[in-house]
C-alpha cells in the first residue's frame, strides 16, 4: 500500500534556529497517527507545514512532503487553497478562537462549501445541516444561524470539525483537539472523532501531548523532543516496550490507578530552548542512560523492524553509528 | 432595536438641552454688541439703545432664556439679528454645502484609509508599509487650512487648474460641484486619512494574528477573503469608532475651511455670527452642529451593533 503521506527530512526554522529537525514519518491511507510530545517540541508546526501555514518569519528550509503524488512544497499558492479544507483539513486546540466571531456558524460551513465543491444554494444548506448532525450537535437546521459566543467550547470544537470534514478530506490533522475542554467534554468530541474516523475512512494526525488519548486512538505513535523525532512505533509496542528513554520516562510518568499512591514519576529538567540546544542527543542532559558517547553527535535513527525506529544509542551499544547531520 | 434607538434618542435630549443652555450662557457674558454693529458708526448712544430695546437685548437673563426656549419648543430658532431672514431658512439654506463637503470628505477617508490602511497591513514591516505609513504620518501631522491655502495657491493661483473658491449646487451640475469641493474637501479628508490608514493598519494586524484567521486560511479561502471578509469584518468595529470621531472633526474643520475656500455653508454662517455678535443664528447653529453630532453618535451605535453579534445579542 503506497503511503497516503510521506516526509522526509523535514526541517523548519525561524531566522536561524531550527524549530523541527531532520524529520521523516508516513502516513498511510486510514491510518491514525499520533505525535506526542512536551509544549515545544515542534509538534504543531509539523503541522501547520503539511498545509504550509507555518506563520512567518518561520518557514521550512529542507525536506520534501509528498501528499497523494503532490509534492507540497513545490506546489503554487493557488493548489495549496485548493488543498486546504478540501484534500486535508485541520482543526486546533482553542474552539473558543478558532471561528470567526462575527459570522454565523451556517455561513462557516457553507463558505468552505462553496469555495471547494460546485453545488447550488439548497444543496449547500443541505450539506451543512448534514454535516452538523454528523458532528451531533442537535437540532442542528436551527442552529446554522447561531454565533460561535451562543455555543459552548465542546459545541464549537464540534462545529470546527464539521467544517473540517465539509469535503470529505483524506486527512484530518487534529492539533491537541481537546487539551482546552473540559474532561467529559473530551471523552465525548474523542469518541466522536474515533466514529468519524471509522465512518469515513480518513487518515487522521492527532497531535497531542496526552498519552491516554494517543493509547485509545493512535494506530501509531511518533515521539517528538526538542524538534526531533526519537521514536516512531505501533501504539501497542510503544506502551509495552518503548525504547527510548524519553518515551520511557513518559510512560513512566502516567499514575497508576491499580497500585499503591506514590509520589508522580517526572522527567527531571527542562526541554531545551531551540536557541540552546545540548551538543548531541538533546535528551543527554535528562536522560538516567546518559553516556559520554552521547554528547558527541546526535543520534542516528536505528530502524528496530516491524515499523519501529528508535534515535538512541542504546541501541547499537552506546556506540555512534554513523554521523548525522 | 426599536427600543434601543427610542431610548437613545431620549438620552440625546438631555445633552441638547445642556448644549444649548452653555452657549447660551457664554453668549450673554461674551463682551460686545450687536446695536452698535446695527446702528452703524455714526449713530447715538440713544439710537444704540433703541435697537438694544427692540431686539430684547435690555431684557433680563432669564427671560431671554425662556423666550428662547420657549419659542423653541414651538420649533422657531428665531429671526437673525442682521441676515433679514430666519434663523432656520438660514441654517437650511447653508446645510446642504456644509453636509455635501463633509460627506465627500468622508469618502475620501474611507476608500484611501481603509485601502491604505488594510494594505500596509498585509505588506507590514516591508518598504510598502514603512512608505505609506511615512505619508499617513505627514497627512496627520499637515493642519487643514494651511493644506487648503497651498492647494489653492497650487492649482488655482499658479496651474488655475481649479478656481480659488466659490460653490455650484450639485444638483445645477454636478461637474461644477466637484470642481469647487474637491480641493475643500481633500484638505479637510488628508489628516482623517492619516488617522484612519494608520487606525486600521493597526486593527488589522492584532486581527490577522487571530485563531479565526488561521482557520479561515486551514480552509483553503482565497487570500483576499481570508483578508477582505474574515480580517476585515472583525476590524470593522474600531473603524467605525474612527469614523465616527473624524466626522465630527471634518463637521468642526468646516468653519475654518468654508471660510478659506469661501464656501456659503453653515460654518461660515456661523463664524461671521460669531464676529457680528448675531446671538439667535450662534444659538441655533450651534443647537443644530450639536444635533448633528448626537446622531453621528447614534449612527456609530448602530453599526457597532451591525458590525458584531455579540453587542446585537447584549452579551
Amino acid at each position: 500500500m503506497a503511503a497516503l503521506l510521506s516526509v522526509s527530512n523535514l526541517t523548519i526554522a525561524f531566522g536561524g534556529t531550527p524549530v523541527v529537525e531532520d524529520m521523516s514519518f508516513t502516513l498511510d491511507p486510514g491510518e491514525v497517527l499520533g505525535i506526542v510530545g512536551e509544549s515545544g517540541s515542534g509538534k504543531s508546526m509539523t503541522a501547520l507545514a503539511l498545509l504550509r501555514l507555518i506563520p512567518p518569519p518561520g518557514r521550512v528550509t529542507h525536506g520534501r512532503i509528498e501528499f497523494d503524488g503532490i509534492d507540497v512544497l513545490a506546489q503554487p499558492e493557488a493548489a495549496m487553497q485548493d488543498l486546504r479544507g478540501r484534500a486535508m483539513s485541520m482543526i486546533f486546540q482553542e474552539p473558543m478562537t478558532s471561528l470567526n466571531p462575527v459570522f454565523t456558524i451556517g455561513e462557516q460551513i457553507e463558505e468552505t462549501l462553496r469555495v471547494h465543491e460546485r453545488l447550488d444554494r439548497a444543496a449547500t444548506r443541505r450539506r451543512a445541516v448534514e454535516l452538523l448532525e454528523l458532528v451531533e450537535i442537535p437540532a442542528a437546521a436551527r442552529r446554522l444561524g447561531d454565533y460561535p459566543h451562543q455555543l459552548s467550547g465542546g459545541m464549537r470544537q464540534r462545529v470546527m470539525i464539521a467544517i473540517a470534514l465539509a469535503c470529505r478530506p483524506k486527512v484530518l490533522i487534529a492539533d491537541e483537539p481537546t487539551t482546552a475542554l473540559d474532561v467529559t467534554i473530551q471523552a465525548q468530541i474523542l469518541d466522536l472523532l474515533r466514529g468519524l474516523r471509522k465512518e469515513l475512512g480518513m487518515a487522521v494526525i492527532l497531535i497531542t501531548h496526552d498519552l491516554g488519548v494517543v493509547a485509545e486512538f493512535a494506530d501509531r505513535v511518533m515521539v517528538m523532543y526538542a524538534g526531533r523525532v526519537v521514536e516512531n512505533a505501533p501504539a501497542a509496542a510503544l506502551f509495552a516496550t518503548p525504547r527510548h528513554p524519553y518515551a520511557e520516562g513518559l510512560l513512566a510518568s502516567i499514575p497508576r490507578l491499580d497500585g499503591p499512591i506514590q509520589r508522580l514519576n517526572a522527567i527531571t529538567g527542562m526541554v531545551p530552548s531551540p536557541h540552546a540546544m545540548p551538543p548531541g542527543c538533546r535528551f543527554a542532559p535528562r536522560c538516567p542512560h546518559a553516556r559520554d558517547a552521547c554528547a558527541e553527535r546526535i543520534p542516528a535513527t536505528t530502524d528496530l523492524g516491524g515499523g519501529r525506529s528508535v534515535a538512541c544509542i542504546r541501541e547499537t551499544g552506546y556506540r555512534q553509528t554513523e554521523a548525522v547531520s | 432595536m426599536f427600543a434601543f434607538i427610542v431610548g437613545r434618542i431620549l438620552a440625546a435630549i438631555p445633552v441638547l438641552v445642556i448644549v444649548s443652555l452653555l452657549t447660551f450662557v457664554i453668549i450673554y457674558f461674551v463682551p460686545g454688541d450687536v446695536a452698535s454693529e446695527l446702528a452703524g458708526p455714526t449713530a447715538t448712544p440713544d439710537e444704540i439703545e433703541q435697537i438694544r430695546d427692540r431686539l430684547g437685548l435690555n431684557q433680563p437673563f432669564v427671560t431671554r432664556l425662556v423666550s428662547w426656549y420657549g419659542a423653541l419648543l414651538q420649533g422657531d430658532l428665531g429671526h437673525s439679528f442682521l441676515l433679514n431672514q430666519t434663523v432656520s431658512h438660514a441654517i437650511l439654506e447653508r446645510l446642504p454645502v456644509t453636509l455635501s463637503v463633509t460627506a465627500y470628505a468622508l469618502v475620501i477617508v474611507l476608500l484611501i484609509g481603509m485601502t491604505t490602511g488594510i494594505i500596509a497591513a498585509v505588506r507590514a514591516n516591508t518598504w510598502v508599509d514603512q512608505g505609506m505609513m511615512g505619508i499617513a504620518l505627514i497627512g496627520l501631522s499637515l493642519p487643514d487650512f494651511w493644506l487648503g491655502l497651498v492647494m489653492i495657491y497650487v492649482f488655482a493661483v499658479v496651474l488655475g487648474w481649479m478656481p480659488t473658491g466659490g460653490y455650484v449646487e450639485f444638483s445645477e451640475s454636478p461637474l461644477g460641484w466637484l470642481r469647487m469641493t474637491t480641493m475643500p474637501a481633500l484638505s479637510l479628508a488628508l489628516t482623517q486619512v492619516g488617522l484612519l490608514a494608520r487606525m486600521t493598519r493597526s486593527g488589522m494586524l492584532e486581527v490577522l494574528r487571530q485563531d479565526y484567521v488561521r482557520t479561515a486560511r486551514a480552509k483553503g479561502l482565497p487570500g483576499w477573503m481570508v483578508v477582505g471578509k474574515h480580517a476585515l469584518a472583525n476590524v470593522m468595529v474600531q473603524v467605525v469608532t474612527v469614523v465616527g470621531v473624524s466626522v465630527g472633526i471634518l463637521l468642526g474643520g468646516q468653519i475654518v475651511i468654508e471660510s478659506v475656500f469661501s464656501l456659503p455653508g453653515v460654518g461660515r454662517l456661523i463664524v461671521g455670527a460669531i464676529l457680528r455678535r448675531d446671538y439667535p443664528v450662534i444659538q441655533g447653529g450651534l443647537l443644530l452642529t450639536a444635533t448633528i453630532f448626537v446622531v453621528v453618535n447614534l449612527i456609530v451605535d448602530l453599526l457597532y451593533a451591525y458590525f458584531d453579534p455579540r453587542i446585537r445579542y447584549g452579551r
